[in-house]
C-alpha cells in the first residue's frame, strides 16, 4: 500500500486515489500527419521502467486534483510530488538489472 | 422549492424511530444519529482572498477557509468546509437552501464561479461515544488520532466502499458524516454492523 502525499491534503491511503498512468506523454500537434504506427505508439506504447518511473495520479476521493509522483517501481519510494503542467525534476535515472 | 411533506429520510425504511433514544445507554461504545434533510450547497471559485471569497463572505456571513480541511462557522449552525483548492461546501442545519442560494447567485453575479444547491445528493449521520474513533478507524484509513485530525477539520475520504465528507465536530469524540443518499442505507448498516462489538446506540433524529 502506497501513502501519496497529496500536494492539497498531506499524506493519504492510496486507495483513495485513481491511477493516471505515464506522464509527460504530449498529445502530437498534428495528429494526420502521424503514421499510424507513430499514432500508435503516441496513445498506447508506455515505458515500463523497473526503476525511476514519472506517472500520473488523482486525489479521487479526496481533493480530486491531478499531480504527477516520481516513484520507484521496485523499491515502492515515492521520490518527489510535482503539480500538473511543471517540468519533471531533476532525479538520477534509476535502473535496476 | 421542494415540499416538505414529500420529503423522506433514506432510513425511514429501517424504522429507526422505534429504537431511539435521547441518549447513548450506558453499556454503550458508539451512537449513531441521522440527520437528513441538511442544506449543502456546493461553491466552485478561484482561492485565495479575491472577489470570490469577499462574495461568499458578503452571502453567507462565514469568511472564506483556504486551507484543504479547514472550517469555519459553528458545528451546529452554518459552516463553510474547504474541500479543495477551488471547492467549499456552505452547509447548514436549519435555513432552507432556497434563500441561501438567491444570495450567493446575486453576489457571485459575473464571476467565473458557481453555487449549486446539493442538499438532495446528501445524507449526513453522526457519530458519537468513547469509542467512535476507533468504529471509524475500520471504515476508512485515514488518521483520525486528535494530534492529525483534531475537532473543526474535515476530510473527504472512503467509509469502506462509499466516498464520504468527514468531519470532526468535537474531541467527545463526535464526527459527522455526509454520504451520497444512494449510499445512506449502506453507510448506516455497515457503522452499525461494524460496531456490534462496542454496543450501538440509536439517537432521535
Amino acid at each position: 500500500m502506497l501513502l501519496i502525499d497529496c500536494p492539497h491534503c498531506g499524506p493519504r491511503s492510496e486507495t483513495e486515489f485513481s491511477y493516471g498512468g505515464e506522464a509527460h506523454i504530449a498529445r502530437p500537434l498534428d495528429p494526420a500527419a502521424l503514421s499510424d504506427a507513430e499514432w500508435a505508439d503516441y496513445v498506447f506504447l508506455r515505458d515500463n521502467p523497473k526503476g525511476l518511473i514519472r506517472e500520473r495520479w488523482m486525489h479521487a476521493h479526496g481533493c480530486r486534483r491531478w499531480f504527477n509522483v516520481a516513484r520507484d517501481t521496485v523499491t515502492y519510494e515515492i521520490l518527489t510530488v510535482y503539480p500538473m503542467g511543471a517540468e519533471p525534476p531533476d532525479l538520477p535515472e534509476r535502473r535496476y538489472p | 422549492m421542494v415540499e416538505d411533506f414529500l420529503r423522506q429520510s433514506p432510513l425511514s425504511h429501517l424504522g429507526l424511530a422505534t429504537h431511539a433514544r435521547a441518549e447513548i445507554a450506558a453499556d454503550d461504545g458508539v451512537a449513531l444519529a441521522e440527520r437528513p434533510f441538511r442544506t449543502v450547497i456546493t461553491l466552485r471559485g478561484p482561492g485565495g482572498e479575491g472577489a470570490f471569497a469577499s462574495a461568499v463572505e458578503q452571502a453567507s456571513g462565514l469568511k472564506l477557509p483556504q486551507e484543504v480541511g479547514a472550517i469555519t462557522g459553528e458545528a451546529e449552525g452554518r459552516q463553510l468546509l474547504c474541500l479543495g483548492p477551488d471547492e467549499w461546501w456552505l452547509c447548514d442545519g436549519n435555513s432552507d437552501a432556497e434563500s441561501l442560494l438567491v444570495a450567493l447567485e446575486d453576489e457571485l453575479a459575473g464571476q467565473f464561479a458557481s453555487a449549486v444547491d446539493t442538499s438532495d445528493n446528501w445524507f449526513a449521520l453522526e457519530i458519537s461515544g468513547p469509542q467512535a474513533t476507533d468504529l471509524l478507524a475500520k471504515a476508512c484509513p485515514l488518521d483520525l488520532h486528535p494530534r492529525s485530525f483534531p475537532a473543526g477539520r474535515c476530510a473527504r475520504s472512503l467509509l469502506s466502499k462509499a466516498p464520504m465528507t468527514l468531519q470532526k465536530l468535537d474531541e467527545s469524540p463526535r464526527f459527522r458524516i455526509h454520504v451520497r443518499r444512494s449510499f445512506a442505507d449502506y453507510a448506516w448498516r455497515w457503522l452499525s454492523d461494524a460496531g456490534r462489538e462496542y454496543g450501538v446506540s440509536v439517537l432521535s433524529a
